[in-house]
């Protein structure tokens, strides 16, 4: 097996700009050099990648621009080969390829694009589970809700975006020129999630995000009413919980309480 | 070279008479999804790409489970990379496996290729030197895999560029060689078999009359891009003519196969993709029987 690994090694190095010279089996003969034969393998190879990078970060490629968006995209593949047989992941690691590579850390708008897009990507095709609807919060009774545990489902995600990246993507989305791009005073907690087949979002209060906190470390609703009597007082802190399991449970982000 | 010789359960091979015959398909594409199962369009069977639905949930398992309620399907692998150097990913075909027991395909292919070596994969279909070396290699790896998955699976020639110095046989040689010694089928892609005598300058009849027909259980029809003098396998555009014409060879010398049209770029809307499909019912009439055998499902 050592000549078919000898050419792959040296096919693969050469297709990825990584080698200058051709395998030494590569035939020469012919029209069409060898070369240019090569070329075609190396050019579909990255196109391929750009492609899917493409499809999975629209509004990055909206707010980077063709050009950049191709560079960011070749420096990506060149640092993060695929290593998974489904080119669906080859994208995963790119908001931290941009979160600690120059030049574009010193544009922090992209890799929180890059962020946001990700997640989004990943509930689309996240497990499914069970879902905790109103009905089911308005059978439990009154004295087991202290017990209750509210758990987030699989395809449900938390972020923390100091940019206006939402808003951005939305204007992407919808064939507009985005807006520009606009840090906030502090960062906005998002909860994201797919309902269906379809992914939603909306923003949280700082209440609201430290619940959602509780649940997703395994909190049960009587320690997030305790903890919320500390942030916001006795007396609305019942109310608010209450108010924020119905709204998890019409948002339909809960597997089980 | 230690090819398993035990039996898989699939319709096997043997005469084209005893050939599986789903009809006449398309790819399943997610651009048509909802228009596939509110229509119900005239579509015989969908292939689909198996590691599209290599998923925990969601979306694609979500239309992939509905539109399997109303179509027969077979599954088409693009990662296997069965003439590759590194081990065989048993982790992959593990959820190959899981996928194939819940869409309980027709059948499983994949490529004659490799896509990538030390642990990379370059998601493209890569030529393999038409060597003793790779046909003892892939028919070996074969074996393997027909083992693992419980099925005999198909293996689909591949548009090249390159030709290599050390290949001692033809490519129709090479892929019957591999078809014969792994006891495999064929998935012959007819719009391959014109892109690589194009670039070659080998006879595509000769191709056609040298893969042994009676493993040939699938044909794909699809469309390339002219690229100064080579043509690119771009699967971009309507099929062409040259290839109606092969394809018109072939099913006279095969008899009726199961055959569809591969879109994976610039997708038209269905109807376009169905007009082609007629095309094909029409040029395989005489060869095909009135009406789609249903296979059981392997």
């Amino acid at each position: 097996m050592t000549a078919l690994r000898d050419l792959q090694r040296g096919f693969q190095a050469r297709v990825l700009g990584e080698a200058d010279t051709l395998p030494a089996t590569v035939a020469r003969a012919g029209a069409v050099s060898a070369e240019d034969r090569m070329q075609v393998y190396a050019d579909a190879i990255r196109l391929r990648f750009l492609d899917v990078l493409g499809q999975d970060y629209p509004g990055l490629h909206a707010l980077a621009g063709d050009d950049r968006f191709r560079t960011l995209g070749l420096g990506y593949a060149a640092a993060h080969p695929s290593r998974h047989p489904s080119i669906r992941w080859f994208g995963r690691h790119l908001p931290a390829f941009l979160r600690s590579t120059a030049p574009w850390r010193d544009q922090p708008v992209l890799g929180e694009m890059a962020r946001f897009e990700w997640a989004k990507g990943e509930l689309l095709d996240a497990a499914d589970s069970p879902v905790v609807g109103i009905e089911d919060v308005a059978a439990i009774a009154p004295d087991r809700w202290a017990a209750m545990q509210p758990r987030l489902k699989p395809a449900v995600r938390r972020l923390a975006l100091e940019w206006n990246v939402p808003r951005l993507w939305t204007a992407v989305d919808r064939g507009d020129a985005p807006p520009p791009p606009v840090r906030m005073e502090r960062a906005v907690e998002w909860l994201l999630w797919r309902e269906d087949v379809v992914v939603r979002w909306r923003s949280v209060e700082p209440d609201e995000a430290w619940a959602l906190r509780r649940c997703a470390a395994g909190g049960d609703f009587g320690s997030i009413c305790a903890g919320l009597c500390r942030r916001v007082g006795e007396e609305a802190a019942a109310f608010r919980a209450a108010t924020y399991l119905k709204q998890w449970a019409a948002d339909s982000v809960l597997e089980a309480v | 070279m230690s090819t398993s010789l035990r039996p898989h359960r699939d319709a096997g091979t043997g005469s084209p008479a005893q050939r599986p015959f789903l009809g006449f398909g398309l790819g399943l594409r997610p651009e048509h999804y909802l228009e596939v199962l509110d229509g119900r369009p005239a579509v015989d069977w969908f292939e689909i790409i198996s590691e599209n639905y290599l998923v925990d949930g969601g979306k694609p398992l979500h239309y992939l489970d509905r539109i399997r309620e109303h179509y027969p399907m077979v599954m088409h692998g693009v990662s296997l990379s069965i003439g590759g150097s590194d081990p065989l990913d048993f982790e992959y075909l593990a959820a190959l496996k899981r996928l194939a027991a819940r869409v309980e395909p027709a059948w499983v292919s994949d490529h004659l290729c490799w896509t990538g070596i030390d642990g990379r994969n370059l998601h493209d279909l890569l030529p393999l030197p038409y060597t003793e070396e790779a046909i003892a290699h892939v028919a070996e790896r074969v074996g393997r895999v027909q083992d693992c998955l419980g099925r005999r699976i198909l293996l689909e020639n591949v548009s090249s560029y390159v030709t290599y110095t050390d290949s001692c046989v033809s490519e129709w040689e090479f892929l019957s060689a591999v078809a014969e010694r792994a006891d495999c089928c064929i998935l012959l892609d007819v719009n391959n078999v014109y892109v690589s005598a194009h670039n070659h300058g080998f006879d595509p009849l000769a191709y056609l009359d040298g893969v042994p027909g009676e493993r040939v259980r699938q044909i794909h029809l699809a469309g390339h891009s002219h690229h100064g003098p080579l043509i690119i396998d771009t699967h971009d555009h309507p099929v062409p003519d040259p290839v109606w014409a092969l394809y018109a060879e072939a099913i006279a010398r095969l008899g009726p196969v199961s055959t569809m049209i591969e879109r994976d770029d610039d997708i038209p809307p269905l109807d376009v993709l169905l007009g082609e499909l007629a095309r094909a019912r029409l040029l395989a009439g005489s060869a095909s029987p009135p009406s789609p055998l249903r296979v059981s499902c392997a």
